[in-house]
């Protein structure tokens, strides 16, 4: 879900080991190099910022709040964090991280410094977020568009398989989208503005330490979904909301419907989510789960927000692999845990959309949260 | 002036800066310090890849994405594209016009990452023309628009900070200070805050906060900048977890002083430059004179965006002249290695005749009272 992204990220990002024991990330980067097909890579660079940070979390809890950083994981040795924005910002980095941080130069340089202290190749992962001074200076220092690919799909790989610390962490933060849910659903039953009552719902989550919130809002029956950007006291009868909550870097994300009444057109989205939930197990075509879902809402159209897509991964990232789209060629992996949603609408006033997110296990699928 | 105003006068530029569209580019990246060439433009805050297009003829479109965020994109320019590929959607865009890569401009396109910038100079087929400069320059004053939203961002911070002093107590933690008093400006309007708030007994810069716990004797350094429909204002403040020393009183009257110094340089035909040496001026003539440049202080304040940073750093060398309707924050934000880094700061608007500080009170050392 594309959503509004904050300037600055304020929430409690310092890592905690009691959660995330450094054992937890040893872990990670053996199976990583275990599973990396290029034994002649001598390191892995995972660069992160603050609006792209999964893989960098992964492998180091640290998500930027201001200024880049990148992980330096050798295939023997010890891991180092470089962090951008000098000695100044050293201290609260420090803190979000097990690993070791420096200053961070020009990353370019840097990465072209470690290649040649490790005599060998260096996979670079988060290369897409560059934008392109940057980009061309690291694929110049590199060299290794091939080791890099290889990484960035065996980190990917690696990520999709949830673990259980990972899993736990995604349990909190869905206590955090139930509570988001219920706030939102007690502001709106009280009479408050759409705006009010989302921020009201907001500040549910905050109270439980989570990280981030974010929030899309429909003023128009559900129809379409907007940012909180204007404050507004409109009551809306019918509201359709989305909402995802970051907690301990992890991500749980949903939509909801409060309306007074219910309508046919939501009733079928829900309807169609929970014959897809069962569908939802190791195996299962991503692509076949697409297009039950739209098969599920006949005869209403597909929604403009969920058209194309009946969701995706979820856990670091927010929208991770795969994402459940007719084109898709992935299948449906026992330890993913998945986000899905099926949208419908009538093409006049009629709207809703339906979600869920599953645990996949060998048997099936555990329902972590389900708006119906 | 009005935001159709600056489309005009851009589009009254494009002959003599040979181009015949301009486009302007953002995505979901909103930052203080990138300019926002679509929010300049068209008053839209994207939530994904977006290109605002200005014809000289002063024809206007926009092309957002996600697809479905036509809808509110079109409340800021009619008939607004929604796509969830910008470059395809801005290639078959363009295509009808036939125009050479070097009759276009961008701005803003350096500013996406390096995928979505190649797919774009694909669509384009070619080397664009950079116009940043173009667009910044016809932006660096604020509209009627966005200086009431700049007032009504101020009115936000102070309230935010009046908030903070209220809830502020030792073993709170900085992170959990600054997520409720960041959720009391949203719950007044801001829709996004770039909210540096670090404590200590002395401090070495203001940072983004972090688990550490307030204790006595703290100083809390808050950099509040609510943003009020797209448009930010920014308070400086500084904050005594219980009863300061008379030297912080002292130190923090000085910064105090040297900041009136620089609002009252902060007048139309003066350069900015002046504004900066006016508060150097006072810090130097106390001996701090290496705490008032690089690596300590390279700036005083500066532009505030979202959108144009003009214009742009109270530093020495922005030789900028101040206009009416320029906004900005002064800030003489200083290191001193008696009391540790100190804040102080406020929003200033340029006026026609001279200048007008935003907020209702200056910045003064606050005590939370144990």
């Amino acid at each position: 879900m594309f959503t509004m992204q904050s300037t600055l990220l304020v929430g409690q990002y310092d890592w905690d080991e009691s959660r995330l024991p450094k054992l937890e990330f040893a872990e990670r980067i053996d199976a990583f190099w275990a599973s990396f097909p290029d034994k002649n890579c001598a390191g892995l660079a995972v660069y992160g910022d603050r609006r792209n940070s999964a893989e960098l979390a992964y492998f180091s809890h640290l998500v930027p709040k201001l200024q880049d950083a990148v992980i330096l994981l050798p295939r023997n040795g010890k891991a180092r964090v470089l962090v951008g924005g000098g000695k100044n910002a050293m201290p609260t980095a420090a803190r979000q991280t097990w690993v070791e941080i420096e200053a961070l130069g020009d990353l370019a340089k840097s990465l072209s410094q470690w290649a040649a202290e490790l005599k060998g190749k260096v996979a670079f992962v988060g290369d897409e977020y560059l934008r392109g001074p940057a980009h061309k200076g690291v694929a110049e220092a590199l060299d290794s568009r091939e080791q890099s690919a290889q990484a960035a799909t065996t980190v990917r790989g690696l990520m999709q398989r949830k673990r259980p610390r990972e899993i736990a962490a995604v349990r909190d933060a869905i206590v955090a989208l139930k509570a988001v849910a219920a706030a939102l659903a007690d502001a709106q039953r009280s009479g408050s503005g759409v705006t009010d009552a989302i921020v009201t719902a907001e500040h549910a989550a905050h109270a439980l330490g989570v990280q981030e919130v974010r929030t899309l809002f429909s003023i128009d029956g559900g129809k379409t979904l907007r940012p909180f950007i204007s404050p507004s006291a409109d009551k809306v009868a019918a509201l359709q909301a989305y909402i995802a909550v970051r907690h301990e870097g992890y991500w749980a994300d949903g939509h909801v419907a409060l309306s007074a009444s219910s309508h046919a057109v939501l009733a079928k989205a829900a309807e169609a989510l929970k014959a897809l939930l069962p569908m939802v197990k190791p195996g299962a075509r991503c692509a076949d789960l697409a297009r039950a879902a739209v098969e599920g809402i006949h005869p209403y159209g597909e929604h403009p927000v969920s058209a194309g897509s009946a969701g995706n991964g979820i856990g670091l990232f927010l929208d991770e692999a795969p994402t459940l789209a007719p084109g898709s060629q992935a299948l449906i992996e026992s330890g993913g845990i998945y986000s899905l949603r099926v949208g419908a609408s009538d093409g006049g006033l009629g709207h809703g959309i339906a979600s869920a997110m599953v645990l996949v296990n060998a048997n099936g699928n555990e329902v972590l949260w389900s708006s119906v | 002036m009005n935001i159709q105003d600056r489309r005009d006068a851009i589009c009254r530029d494009m002959p003599a800066q040979g181009i015949d569209l301009l486009i302007g580019f953002h995505d979901n990246g909103h930052f203080i310090e990138k300019p926002n060439a679509v929010m300049l433009l068209a008053g839209f805050k994207s939530l994904g890849p977006t290109a605002i297009v200005l014809h000289r003829d002063g024809e206007c479109g926009l092309i957002v994405s996600p697809a479905w965020d036509a809808e509110r994109a079109a409340e800021r320019v009619p008939g607004a594209i929604g796509s969830d590929d910008l470059a395809a959607a801005l290639g078959k865009y363009v295509e009808r016009y036939k125009l050479p890569p070097a009759r276009i401009g961008v701005a803003g396109l350096a500013g996406m990452p390096w995928q979505t910038e190649s797919a774009i100079k694909t669509a384009l087929k070619g080397e664009p023309r950079a116009m940043d400069a173009m667009v910044l320059h016809h932006t660096r004053r604020k509209t009627r628009d966005e200086i009431a939203r700049a007032r009504k961002a101020t009115d936000i911070a102070e309230k935010g900070y009046e908030r903070m002093l209220q809830i502020a107590r030792p073993g709170m933690r900085e992170d959990e200070l600054a997520t409720e008093v960041r959720w009391y400006m949203k719950s007044l309007g801001a829709e996004d805050n770039f909210f540096m708030m670090t404590s200590g007994p002395h401090s070495m810069a203001v940072l983004p906060s972090s688990g550490r716990r307030l204790e006595r004797g703290d100083l809390i350094l808050g950099e509040m900048t609510p943003s009020y429909e797209g448009q930010m204002a920014q308070i400086c403040r500084t904050v005594s977890v219980g009863p300061a020393s008379e030297l912080v009183k002292t130190k923090y009257a000085l910064l105090v002083h040297a900041l009136k110094q620089g609002i009252a340089k902060a007048q139309p035909g003066n350069r900015m430059a002046e504004v900066c040496n006016a508060i150097n001026a006072e810090l130097e003539a106390e001996g701090y004179g290496e705490f008032c440049h690089p690596p300590h202080i390279k700036r005083r304040g500066h532009g505030l965006g979202f959108g144009s940073g003009l214009p742009g750093d109270v530093a020495p060398d922005n030789d900028i002249v101040l206009e009416e309707d320029m906004f900005f924050v002064i800030h003489p934000n200083q290191y001193l290695p008696e009391t540790g880094y100190m804040m102080c700061g406020e929003p200033t608007l340029i006026t026609a005749t001279g200048h007008e500080v935003l907020t209702a009170n200056l910045a003064a050392l606050a005590e939370i009272h144990l």
